[in-house]
């Protein structure tokens, strides 16, 4: 571990075939705090979030959390380790109702304690029922989040969780990141 | 750890921000540099 952070990033490298997407990324993340990356489309964040979460496999260069190196290992088991990737694209699990989608976050992570995801997004509440297909874009994120949130999580890492939503979710993401920030889940 | 292209959001949580370009990190503000005019020219 370097300097107390819990998430560490040194000159890593990634490629999609031929073309080389990043370049000796070196970044790091301490225990609490919130850390952004900015940057036009293609510049390469999303790129980063899915080669932190095990998802793409980079050239050179590690990763570590808490000071294990998560370079090589499956994306589920860097999911195990409270690592949580919340992706752009929103997918859920679209035949299953929301509590059945917040029931395999608990299954995944035996935390069965659903207050804090109902706090943060009482709306999940009501819809419980619902199809998560049915759900709106805003919703989706909500179920998103609360799900990547139960098992006290080490880490989380959104890839643009406002995007296309209207502006009224937009300010209760915005409250809910400041309150996880306050009282992490972790 | 946050992706994300809504400067206000970013600069109202976020503790530190890292601008990338091309696939390389050309910058990386922290306390009072996050802030939505400074972070805007790496957009």
């Amino acid at each position: 571990m370097n300097s107390g952070e819990i998430l560490t990033v040194k000159n890593l490298n990634v490629s999609y075939g031929e073309a080389k997407v990043l370049f000796d990324i070196n970044l790091g993340v301490k225990p609490g705090q919130v850390v952004a990356c900015v940057g036009r489309n293609g510049a390469g964040k999303s790129t980063l979030l899915k080669s932190i979460a095990g998802f793409i496999k980079p050239l050179s260069g590690s990763v570590t959390c808490d000071g294990v190196g998560l370079i090589g290992l499956m994306s589920y088991d860097i999911a195990k380790m409270g690592i949580k990737y919340i992706p752009q694209d929103k997918k859920v699990f679209s035949d299953l109702t929301v509590r059945e989608n917040l029931e395999l976050g608990s299954y995944a992570t035996k935390d069965y304690n659903w207050d804090q995801v109902t706090d943060y997004f009482p709306k999940l509440t009501q819809l419980m029922d619902r199809k998560a297909g049915n759900l709106s874009g805003g919703e989706r994120q909500m179920l998103m989040i609360g799900r990547a949130i139960l098992g006290s999580p080490k880490v989380l890492l959104i890839d643009e969780p406002t995007e296309g939503l209207a502006p009224s979710i937009v300010s209760h993401l915005r409250v809910v990141f400041g309150e996880l920030k306050k009282n992490p889940p972790w | 750890m946050i992706v994300e292209q809504n400067l206000p959001l970013i600069c109202a949580i976020s503790d530190k921000v890292y601008a990338i370009k091309e696939g390389r990190v050309i910058t990386k503000l922290e306390g009072d540099l996050v802030k939505a005019n400074v972070c805007e020219q790496y957009l």
